[in-house]
C-alpha cells in the first residue's frame, strides 16, 4: 500500500528562487533558465510561471559581492524532479543560491499563459557599483545608502515592556 | 502594618495588548518573499522579535519564524548586522 503511493509520485507545487553571480551575461542567465526549463521538461514536471527579479541588493554578502540577479519560477512536479533539479544548481557555478518550496500539496491543472513561463533576460550588468537600480530609485526596496532601520512603534513597546518587568 | 515601600513610585504602566496582526487585517499575508512586511518583525540586529512584543498569535508567529528563515537563506533578510 504505502509502496504503491511512492512509487505514484504525486505531482505537487514548488517555487524556487535562484540567485546568480551579479556579473552574469544575458547569454549565461539565459542559458541556466534553458537547463531549468529542460529538466523539468525531461522529468515531466510542468513550468507554471518564471520571473526575472533582476539584480537586487543582497542582505549579506555572497562570494564576496553585495548583488545577485534573483529568478523565481514555480512548476509541478515530484520529489525526483526536485532533487534533479537541485543537482543540476549545485553543478552550475553562476548559481550561488537556491531554495525550493513547497506551495501546494497537489498540482492544479490551470490554464498556463505562455507569456508567464518565458524567461526574459535583462542586459546592462554594468551598473553594478555604480548604484541603485530602477525599484531602488522609485522606493519599492530598501536603499543600499539608507540604513537599515526597524519600526519605532515596537522599539517602545520593546522599552515599555522592559519597564513592566 | 509595613509601610508601603513602593507609594512613591509611579503606578505600573501596563501594556494595552492589540490583536495579532495577521488575524485582525486579512490583507496582510506572511510570505518569505516579502522582506518589507518581515522587517517589522525582526529587531535592528536581524533577530526575531519575540512572540510578546510582535502581538502575532501563536500561530502566525510560527508561520513568521519559519519566513524569516527562508527569507534569510535567499538573502532577503539578514542573518546579522555585526560585520
Amino acid at each position: 500500500m504505502a509502496e504503491a503511493a511512492k512509487r505514484e509520485h504525486p505531482l505537487r507545487e514548488y517555487e524556487v528562487i535562484y540567485i546568480l553571480r551579479p556579473d552574469v551575461t544575458k547569454e549565461t542567465a539565459e542559458k541556466v533558465a534553458t537547463r531549468v526549463s529542460d529538466v523539468v521538461a525531461r522529468m515531466n514536471g510542468k513550468l507554471t510561471r518564471i520571473e526575472n527579479w533582476g539584480r537586487r541588493l543582497l542582505a549579506y554578502e555572497i562570494n564576496h559581492s553585495r548583488r545577485g540577479l534573483y529568478v523565481y519560477f514555480t512548476y509541478q512536479g515530484d520529489g525526483a524532479l526536485v532533487a534533479e533539479l537541485e543537482r543540476n544548481f549545485r553543478m552550475l557555478d553562476e548559481v550561488v543560491r537556491f531554495q525550493t518550496v513547497k506551495i501546494g500539496e497537489e498540482a492544479v491543472q490551470a490554464e498556463i499563459d505562455p507569456e508567464r513561463i518565458k524567461f526574459e533576460a535583462e542586459d546592462a550588468p554594468a551598473e553594478i557599483d555604480e548604484g541603485l537600480t530602477l525599484e531602488q530609485r522609485l522606493g519599492l526596496v530598501a536603499s543600499p545608502r539608507n540604513e537599515y532601520h526597524v519600526n519605532d512603534d515596537l522599539r517602545e513597546e520593546e522599552e515599555a515592556l522592559e519597564d513592566f518587568s | 502594618m509595613k509601610p508601603d515601600m513602593n507609594a512613591d513610585k509611579d503606578p505600573v504602566r501596563r501594556m494595552r495588548r492589540r490583536g495579532c496582526p495577521f488575524c485582525n487585517d486579512a490583507a496582510m499575508s506572511i510570505d518569505y518573499k516579502d522582506p518589507g512586511t518581515l522587517k517589522y518583525f525582526i529587531s535592528e540586529r536581524g533577530k526575531m522579535v519575540p512572540g510578546r512584543v510582535s502581538g502575532a498569535c501563536s500561530k502566525h508567529q510560527r508561520e513568521l519564524t519559519t519566513a524569516v528563515k527562508r527569507a534569510r537563506i535567499v538573502a532577503l533578510l539578514p542573518f546579522t548586522t555585526n560585520y
